[in-house]
């Protein structure tokens, strides 16, 4: 986990975006694996004869195969950056507080916490039908602090997101009212 | 010499040198993320073991077939 519990504190949900989102990424990878295959595959088609003397076994073949190798390396790389910067852009919710952690590229990560306390509003945004089909869209959760909105944008299962939201402000504990309680609890002790 | 693509090997192992700093220099990146925010995470640590898995199974074949290149041309 990437957020330090204060006392008392329990992780309820952890949410990251919806997989959709990675998958432009990973298909574009996978195409452009393929390209310099059918590149190859193109030319002698055509009867392009850029490759004739390419055999197998020789030294060209190991020369394309040296450089084939680099392109793949770099296909890896790429994708597993994408994978990296999707899977820390998350929001934990604790039975206290929001924690909007975006990761927005290696380099670019901010976080925002919100106490539930300070929750006035929640909406889920999902447009589109392969949003709707999938389950993912937006969640809007408005504050009163100087932070006023924070989105956690393109979620799955948006509502749910919301429904453990609104079940954690209704369950959290009331600052006053606690304090409350113990004094009354301590002059009991007193008087006894 | 056989006919076919001619590239001094020198030049075709300092390329080599290049896609390996490339890599030792995200790889780096990647792993500090990773430790820092991720250390206990099982998905974490499979999407390490794939990632460097098939990094140096990559790098290890591009360097024997340069090596080959290398000898062979």
């Amino acid at each position: 986990m990437m957020i330090k519990m204060k006392e008392g504190e329990r992780l309820v949900k952890e949410v990251r975006r919806h997989w959709f989102v990675m998958l432009a990424p990973v298909v574009g990878a996978v195409i452009l694996a393929f390209v310099p295959l059918m590149i190859i595959i193109a030319l002698r088609v055509f009867s392009v004869n850029v490759f004739d003397h390419v055999e197998l076994g020789g030294p060209s073949f190991a020369l394309v195969a040296a450089v084939y190798c680099w392109w793949l390396l770099m296909l890896v790389i790429f994708t597993v950056v994408q994978w990296t910067e999707y899977y820390l852009d998350v929001w934990y919710i604790t039975n206290m507080r929001v924690v909007d952690i975006d990761q927005s590229s290696l380099f670019s990560r901010k976080t925002k916490t919100l106490s539930l306390r300070r929750v006035q509003d929640i909406t889920v945004d999902v447009k589109g039908f392969i949003a709707t089909y999938l389950d993912f869209g937006d969640v809007h959760v408005q504050t009163a602090g100087a932070s006023r909105e924070v989105i956690l944008r393109q979620s799955k299962k948006p509502y749910d997101v919301k429904r453990v939201i609104l079940k954690c402000i209704e369950e959290a504990p009331r600052r006053g009212e606690a304090n409350l309680a113990r004094i009354g609890a301590e002059k009991e002790d007193e008087e006894e | 010499m056989t006919g076919g693509i001619t590239i001094p090997s020198f030049i075709l192992w300092i390329a080599m040198m290049v896609v390996l700093l490339i890599f030792i220099i995200f790889s780096l990146i990647l792993h500090y993320h990773w430790k820092r925010y991720g250390e206990d995470d099982p998905v974490v640590k499979l999407i390490k073991k794939t990632y460097f898995s098939l990094s140096f199974g990559l790098l290890g074949v591009s360097v024997l077939a340069l090596l080959l290149f290398t000898f062979m041309s």
